[in-house]
């Protein structure tokens, strides 16, 4: 009654390295991150039912730890942002002289990404960074492509202004908003 | 000729490659004599191929040896289980779940409902229970759910923004998010933390203005202040099996619930 092409438990194991990379800049922890790739895990076996032989494996999965991610910041959003210092520092393994040194000179992409909100951010790893497509990434996030496009369109601009990517030197200076 | 202004979203689609045949030769012709656009361009290029680069390192990073453990052994214990749901062809009758609506789709409930009841005694409340309006709430009677019935919690459901606790009694109601079913109707996941009764993790949806009980997983003395994973695990696989959409932003929730 199984998909007759790969099965999902076939897949998961070779998938762990994209899935958890996506954990990580989704959530800013590694921690958080490998149990969340655990619980999307077993979620997808319960329900691998549902994957529809023929679309991406790789969106379905990221659909489902996004949802289980966005699941576990409303249970745990008890009160104040619930960002975490540390938790970021992690991410991009540097030292507290990250933040003085960002005030002066500009941001490696990785900390300008790390910075970047969660609705640009998320939009940014499954286009940027992991080729999904904007129909695809619309779906993973249920939003429609229109806001994909936005969003990622503002998320590239503040990528580029906080890192300095910038190849004509002579752009105009207007900013895309500050991060 | 004038020439023919683009916006940010038109000119990363092109640098995408995901932008139509037309516009795309527009753009082609529009770069040729502008190098501004050319630079606007390049830097939506740049942007994808830095980004990429930058987080390139954690794909190569190892994944713990005990996370591909633990994967691969929920890999197993799913062969095992579609093996004997296999060889049974029918789920055993005495778990612990119960399935009040036949109209639901079986053999999604099955596939995730087995492996929960030995751990969960866990209650599935079919499309059948209506929380108000109606009388009586014939599928929950004689269970824990009947009281997920009172008027207070349906008020809560319409007008209360979920991360946000509902004092009710000697309950607490927490909300804990909005998304879409399939069909596009409103649905809400919510918490009943009860004193001296097991705590409730329900989903409930919102036809023609009556919110409709959809899900009640029952939590047995576990105490007051939290439910176990297991509970939340199985509205979690419920919701993946209705294909619920991701949860609503707090605006999009505002406007759905007609909130200013």
């Amino acid at each position: 009654m199984k998909g007759d092409d790969v099965p999902v438990s076939d897949r998961l194991i070779a998938f762990l390295p994209n899935l958890r990379r996506f954990a990580i800049s989704l959530c800013r922890s590694r921690d958080l991150a490998d149990d969340l790739v655990q619980a999307a895990c077993e979620r997808a076996l319960a329900s691998q039912d549902r994957f529809e032989a023929g679309t991406r494996f790789d969106a379905w999965m990221f659909r489902i730890l996004r949802n289980l991610w966005i699941d576990h910041v409303r249970r745990t959003k008890t009160a104040g942002p619930r960002e975490d210092i540390d938790d970021r520092q992690d991410i991009v393994g540097s030292s507290g002289e990250r933040d003085v040194e960002a005030r002066l000179t500009l941001k490696s992409v990785a900390v300008a990404i790390d910075e970047l909100v969660d609705e640009q951010r998320e939009v940014l790893l499954l286009v940027c960074i992991e080729d999904l497509s904007y129909k695809e990434a619309a779906e993973v996030l249920g939003i429609p492509i229109g806001t994909v496009m936005s969003r990622l369109a503002r998320a590239r601009k503040n990528l580029a202004d906080a890192a300095g990517i910038n190849p004509a030197a002579d752009r105009s200076p207007e900013k895309g908003g500050k991060i | 000729m004038s020439r023919r202004e683009f916006d940010d979203e038109t000119l990363m689609a092109f640098a995408d490659g995901e932008l139509d045949a037309e516009t795309t030769t527009a753009i082609e012709e529009a770069m040729g004599s502008d190098d501004t656009l050319i630079a606007r361009v390049a830097t939506f290029m740049a942007s994808r191929a830095q980004a990429s680069a930058a987080l390139k390192p954690l794909i190569d990073e190892p994944v713990p040896e005990a996370l591909t453990l633990s994967v691969q052994k929920m890999i197993d214990a799913a062969r095992q289980r579609d093996n004997a749901a296999v060889e049974a062809s029918e789920p055993p009758a005495q778990d612990n779940v119960v399935a009040f609506q036949p109209g639901a789709p079986r053999k999604v409930s099955s596939s995730w409902a087995l492996p929960l009841a030995a751990s969960l005694a866990a209650v599935i409340v079919g499309a059948g229970g209506y929380l108000a309006g109606k009388a009586g709430a014939p599928a929950s009677e004689g269970f824990a759910v009947a009281s997920i019935s009172d008027p207070a919690i349906t008020e809560a459901l319409g007008s209360t923004a979920s991360g946000s606790d509902v004092a009710l009694g000697d309950a607490t109601m927490k909300l804990v998010s909005s998304f879409r079913d399939e069909s596009g109707a409103l649905c809400r996941e919510f918490e009943l933390h009860r004193a001296s009764k097991p705590s409730l993790v329900s989903v409930a949806c919102r036809t023609e203005q009556q919110w409709d009980l959809r899900l009640a997983v029952a939590a047995p003395t576990a105490g007051q202040d939290y439910v176990p994973a297991g509970a939340s695990e199985t509205v979690d696989a419920y919701l993946t099996t209705i294909h619920a959409g991701a949860p609503l932003s707090e605006a999009d929730e505002k406007k759905a619930l007609g909130l200013p």
